[in-house]
């Protein structure tokens, strides 16, 4: 594969050279991969084919823009440790992937899609048990959302400018005979993708949910918010494409998210997600989990990235809880702890009862995660678990 | 010492780079507004008015700060106690 290195304009501080190296992914097709030099001055593109001299310096100015619009001026952040497990003694140290894939325990359907056999879905049912218990410590009323999610409502609370690279769309055949007819004759798939002509599709009225959360804002929007205060619990598919980011279990296309939500007065959210973070805390300690918890912000795009970040940062918005992997001396976010202020409540005019926009947050847990880092742990074999994981797998 | 003065024109030199970044009159900027109150002052604008800050009155502004300036008292008092320090 082609690469092309190049002195950044701009230095890449350490604490934004993954962010920054995750989104030179998307400015460009050519790009099959970027890195950037520990020292933050050196940006190496690995491209999908020899490109043309001037597409290269065209290419090379793009990525000088992202480096530039995401450092500049940018503030430090302060990293919040809230605890920090990393040290615990684990068995196992060797990348599961190859064994998952060979077993058949994970099976790869396209980039980023995966199937998961009845081991892992095991595993996950096991979390997703103790999930359940924990939200109904919190009274939590279950819910079930559905994988798409309304164009118009995502447009409401923002979501095009500040993550339009992840987005993924659901459209449908527009409603004409012969553009049916046409697609039904004619439609196969080629190198990238279906060939059907992009004129056939309708505009885009929804989109697969990029979160679980979003539901429960969009069902409250625009009237008083029953009661007050209220936790609820969904579990579901989220979709966010990472283009080459995307990587085994540790960053799917389309992966599943048990949250508990709480949606109120700030007290009452602050109180209940730092309650939640407490008994989640007793559960790891339980499982034996290698991670911490810290301070984080979310992948905003390029124009949104700086601001957003640092102001999720400053506010000290969201904590990941971030497992070890052993086999690459790394940590996976597996949870995090979110707090949005009012934002959902004033976009979308959820009211308390004084009249003023609700607050919510929210804790969630990426349910392919957290098994991935489970077994990068403790392995494959339930042999090895510990044993009141086990037990609670065998049913 | 500061004059009474120097202070009122440093609050109105506020409410006019306030009212700037945040696209209202300065008359609608209350002597009390706060983030969040201000239905334009939210989690975006609030960092352009720390950004702007940081140039306009020549101070530095860290991640520690940003949460603490989120009322024009808050902003008013930071900017006098670096510009005295």
């Amino acid at each position: 594969m082609p690469e092309h290195s190049f002195s950044a304009q701009a230095a890449v501080p350490a604490h934004l050279r993954s962010q920054v190296q995750a989104k030179l992914a998307f400015v460009d097709e050519n790009i099959a991969g970027a890195s950037i030099s520990a020292d933050g001055s050196t940006v190496s593109l690995q491209l999908r084919s020899m490109v043309p001299k001037q597409i290269l310096g065209e290419l090379e100015a793009k990525v000088q823009n992202v480096v530039t619009e995401m450092t500049k001026g940018a503030v430090p952040p302060k990293i919040e440790v809230l605890e920090d497990h990393l040290q615990r003694s684990l068995p196992y140290a060797i990348d599961p992937m190859p064994g998952l894939l060979s077993s058949g325990e994970v099976s790869r359907e396209h980039t980023g899609i995966y199937s998961l056999g009845a081991n892992l879905t095991r595993l996950i049912a096991v979390f997703e048990s103790y999930f359940l218990e924990l939200a109904t410590e919190f009274s939590a009323l279950p819910q079930r959302f559905p994988a798409l999610i309304s164009a118009e409502k995502l447009g409401r609370v923002n979501y095009f400018r500040a993550f339009p690279h992840s987005l993924t769309f659901a459209t449908h055949l527009r409603e004409d005979l012969h553009v049916i007819n046409d697609f039904a004759e004619h439609a196969k798939y080629e190198i990238e993708g279906l060939n059907a002509p992009p004129a056939s599709f309708s505009k885009i009225q929804a989109l697969l949910s990029p979160a679980v959360c979003y539901h429960l804002y969009f069902s409250l929007a625009d009237k008083p918010l029953p009661g007050g205060q209220l936790a609820a619990t969904a579990v579901g598919h989220c979709f966010r494409y990472e283009s080459s980011n995307l990587n085994t279990l540790e960053r799917m296309w389309d992966f599943t998210m048990r949250e508990i939500i709480f949606v109120g007065p700030p007290d009452f959210v602050l109180q209940n997600r730092e309650r939640a973070r407490q008994q989640v805390a007793l559960y790891l300690e339980r499982l034996g989990l290698a991670y911490k918890v810290e301070s984080a912000n979310d992948p905003f795009f390029v124009g949104e990235f700086r601001r957003q970040a640092a102001f999720q940062n400053a506010f000290q918005l969201k904590y990941e809880i971030r497992a070890s992997l052993p086999f690459k001396h790394d940590t996976l976010a597996v949870g995090s702890y979110n707090y949005h202020q009012d934002f959902f409540g004033r976009h979308l005019g959820i009211t308390l009862p004084d009249g003023k926009p609700a607050h919510t947050g929210c804790v969630a847990f990426g349910l392919e995660r957290l098994a991935y880092a489970f077994v990068c742990q403790f392995g494959l074999e339930p042999a090895g678990w510990p044993a009141h994981v086990r037990e609670a797998w065998n049913g | 010492m500061v004059s009474k003065t120097e202070e009122s024109g440093l609050l109105e030199e506020l409410r006019s780079l306030m009212a700037e970044i945040f696209h209202v009159d300065a008359d609608q900027i209350g002597v009390e507004a706060q983030l969040g109150e201000l239905p334009q002052w939210d989690s975006l604008t609030h960092m352009d008015l720390m950004v702007a800050l940081e140039s306009a009155f020549g101070i530095e502004i860290t991640a520690e700060t940003i949460s603490q300036l989120t009322s024009l008292p808050s902003i008013w008092a930071y900017i006098q106690s670096q510009q005295h320090a």
